[in-house]
């Protein structure tokens, strides 16, 4: 079967990484995604990330930026200019989808907001998807990722007892709200096309972050009472937490869910006496001698190498798992690595840059019928200009040319 | 108003892992009958509890279960006995989204495979969660959320690098699996809409996979496959750049100063000199990035020195109004009272007729101009919508569905 969303066009004004992120996902699904962009404000995860070695790398060479753009066009207009709004326009009349996750009122001031784009294209679907949507009194605020998560909760809410408010990783919301940005747009579209009728979303970054706390608000709103980091325990699973073994900073996680597993984790490490342990005979008493309980699996552990720990338990019936690395991930996990033997090859795959470099890129983790979807490297800035500005819009060699030479399209 | 989901038919087979994914499409509108066997299922057992339960109201109460299975329709039904596995196939032919987590072999087993069920309704989007996809030596393996975080990569990333990894508060595996399933199916259905056929889906999520997109920036693999390096848990900062600090009140704030060029660096500079905060910054080298990299040290103390003198939500908005990216560490009671969150309407209060009280709980991540999204009602009691949802679904009178109740098929 075809991929779902061909034949459907995306002007997408995104930059940074939650935004990409978002039509990244459209691309890969089939979208013609036309990323507009200018080297008189480059798209700054063109910047800064990871380069290829044996040099300074380029605009065209960032792992992050090719991570986050598979599958786009890319087309450059300095929208400072009226003509440059003029042609963007064009090209929106020609689109289903607007996105773009601009802090305040930044396509307005172009000229290009959600009325001066319905009044060129009727049924459209505008996405705008700032940190804090696009009202409110903190409406002009801005931060990257790591700002967010802090904003919503995510760093206030896991944690070892006495430690600093670290939280989860950098950036978390730069991959989250992706999924609910592209699962509010799905909605739209299909309500388009029951319906004909376009409409705006606006999309609060730090309120899709606030969106994934889980039981923590209702435990406040009902329970009046504000989460406390309790390291890597659980409120109703005990072994629970992360294990050292063999090796620098290497780890096991082991999750214990019924008396079963606790019975089969005994019985792989061959302590069959911890059975018989009144200190860990029920649920309750393990969450109760939480830290003795540690001590004899971490003992047991230590000794072995973390992926031997996780087969021999797991071929036991226990829940457990490597705590992975980048080298892990990339070397050898039989799933996520490129050399991974499934049909479909691994979840990071390598996409090749005619003249380099090669790229290692994340898959979608969603695959429609059996299949991944193709991926293609993301674009050189302004790789499609003569593409969509002559074979898209109609422009005339002269026009075109005309256009490079005044820095419209630049 | 209804969201952009009316009319659509969501069958909730789901477990941990999927439970969200349901609470999102409900939100947008879709009808969701979430299926569980006579007397409820392992979602009403889990922590944390209501403290104060009312008199009258069997105990104890799960916030697990009124969080995540709110918006749902409750049907009950015995799959184990033929009839209840009868029409639990009849359901799933008049679904359009059907969302399963258990492994393949066992929905084949019970006639919920892709196959069996595309056979019957050529139009079902079939979206099935597994830990680790439906292929590969692992696809058997046995994964909560632990394991999820851990194999995906974003649990090594978590914490000081001096302590051990740090699980995610809230079950975040289970999270980005449920975004990436509503995303796979919604994309599913948009498609289908588009397609004159009509034809239905097979959604395939990893939650492995999902989490590991949450990686892409941090440890995008390309700093291993080009540099070989493996990057460790990022503590108070990222990429080496500390960007958390204690302001005076002992309460924290996220202070970014991006890497590369933009007017951030000279916001700073003058707001030190604003309250006369000593500092070497005057000196030209300091203009340049390039410079400024490897002092990153001198940097965050002066960026301490300053957040020291101030509390928390000061440096917050004066930090904004000076167009720098300082966002503060906030808890789950600082959201509740937060002006942002407040003003656009976010926490919303939901009824809860049984226990005669209403909480407020997180709205929708996304405001639609046209088809307003919200929960339009709070988590089933067990069964509780039986007769009007095979009434509606399947037009079975209510006689019938009495009748299947006391045979013990409900």
């Amino acid at each position: 079967m075809s991929l779902p969303l061909e034949g459907l066009r995306v002007a997408d004004f995104c930059w940074l990484i939650a935004g990409p992120a978002t039509t990244r996902v459209l691309a890969d699904f089939g979208a013609d995604v036309i990323k507009i962009e200018s080297q008189a404000r480059v798209d700054n995860i063109r910047l800064t990330g990871v380069q290829p070695p044996g040099g300074p790398g380029s605009i065209d060479t960032n792992g992050v930026f090719n991570d986050t753009n598979t599958n786009k066009r890319s087309v450059t207009l300095d929208l400072g200019s009226p003509r440059a709004v003029e042609l963007a326009k064009e090209i929106v009349r020609r689109s289903d989808i607007v996105t773009n996750n601009f802090t305040g009122d930044r396509m307005d001031r172009w000229g290009l907001g959600y009325e001066d784009l319905r009044a060129v294209k009727p049924d459209l679907i505008m996405l705008t998807m700032p940190v804090m949507g696009t009202t409110g009194p903190y409406v002009r605020y801005g931060s990257y990722g790591n700002g967010v998560i802090g904003y919503a909760g995510m760093r206030t809410n896991m944690g070892f007892p006495g430690r600093p408010p670290v939280g989860i990783a950098p950036l978390y919301s730069d991959f989250s709200a992706p999924y609910f940005a592209v699962s509010a747009l799905m909605a739209a579209v299909y309500h388009r096309e029951r319906t004909g009728e376009g409409q705006f979303i606006d999309l609060a970054q730090m309120e899709s972050a606030v969106a994934l706390l889980g039981t923590n608000v209702l435990d406040y709103t009902a329970n009046g009472r504000v989460p406390t980091p309790r390291g890597n325990r659980a409120l109703d699973r005990a072994p629970h937490g992360a294990y050292p073994c063999a090796g620098d900073d290497r780890w096991c996680v082991i999750s214990v869910r019924d008396e079963s597993e606790w019975r089969a984790l005994c019985a792989a490490m061959a302590r069959d006496d911890l059975a018989e342990d009144a200190r860990f005979a029920s649920m309750a008493a393990r969450l109760e001698h939480g830290d003795a309980l540690d001590e004899v699996v971490a003992a047991w552990t230590g000794e072995r190498d973390a992926w031997d720990v996780m087969r021999h338990l797991q071929a036991a019936g226990v829940t457990a798992g490597v705590v992975e690395d980048l080298e892990d991930m990339v070397t050898r996990d039989p799933h996520l690595s490129p050399e991974a033997d499934l049909p479909a090859g691994g979840h990071l795959e390598p996409v090749a840059r005619e003249g380099g470099p090669t790229f290692l890129t994340h898959r979608q983790p969603i695959r429609l019928d059996g299949a991944a979807p193709p991926l293609r490297v993301s674009p050189r800035m302004g790789e499609h200009n003569e593409e969509v500005y002559r074979g898209l819009l109609g422009l005339s060699e002269d026009e075109y040319l005309r256009l490079v030479m005044d820095g419209v399209i630049n | 108003m209804p969201g952009p989901l009316a009319d659509v038919r969501v069958l909730d087979l789901a477990g941990e892992a999927g439970l969200f994914a349901g609470r999102m499409l409900a939100e947008m509108g879709a009808d969701v009958a979430r299926v569980e066997p006579p007397g409820g299922d392992a979602a009403r057992g889990r922590p944390p509890f209501l403290q104060e339960v009312p008199p009258g109201v069997p105990g104890p109460v799960s916030l697990y279960h009124l969080h995540f299975n709110a918006g749902k329709r409750g049907v009950t039904l015995d799959r184990v006995t033929p009839r209840g596995a009868a029409l639990l196939q009849r359901l799933a032919s008049v679904a359009d989204i059907v969302l399963l987590t258990e492994p393949p072999s066992a929905l084949r087993a019970q006639g919920l495979g892709y196959e069996d069920l595309a056979a019957l309704n050529r139009s079902l989007i079939w979206v099935s969660i597994t830990p680790f996809g439906p292929d590969g030596p692992m696809s058997g393996w046995r994964a909560d959320d632990l394991v999820g975080v851990a194999m995906g990569g974003l649990m090594y990333l978590n914490g000081m690098p001096e302590d051990p990894p740090l699980a995610p508060g809230a079950e975040q595996a289970y999270h980005m699996a449920s975004l990436a399933a509503v995303s796979g199916a919604l994309l599913g259905l948009a498609g289908r809409e588009r397609d004159s056929e009509r034809t239905g889906r097979r959604v395939d999520v990893s939650m492995q996979e999902a989490v590991s997109m949450s990686t892409l920036q941090t440890a995008n693999a390309n700093i291993y496959a080009w540099h070989g390096r493996v990057p460790v848990r990022t503590g108070l900062g990222g990429s080496g750049i500390r960007n958390l600090f204690p302001c005076s009140d002992g309460k924290w704030v996220s202070f970014t100063i991006p890497v590369g060029p933009g007017p951030f660096w000279g916001h700073f500079v003058q707001w030190l000199d604003d309250l006369g905060i000593p500092h070497g910054f005057q000196d030209e080298e300091w203009a340049d990035p390039a410079f400024r990299l490897p002092h990153h040290a001198q940097i965050a103390s002066a960026i301490e020195a300053l957040v020291s003198r101030l509390p928390r939500d000061v440096v917050f908005h004066e930090g904004q109004r000076r167009r720098m990216l300082v966002m503060p560490v906030n808890d789950v009671s600082d959201l509740l009272h937060d002006e942002q969150l407040r003003a656009r309407g976010f926490f919303r209060p939901l009824e809860h007729p049984a226990l005669g009280r209403s909480f407020e709980v997180p709205g929708p991540s996304y405001q639609f101009s046209a088809t307003p999204a919200g929960l339009p009602r709070c988590a089933p009691g067990v069964g509780e919508h039986n007769a009007e949802v095979y009434r509606e679904w399947l037009g079975l009178e209510d006689a019938e569905v009495r009748a299947l109740a006391e045979a013990g098929v409900l």
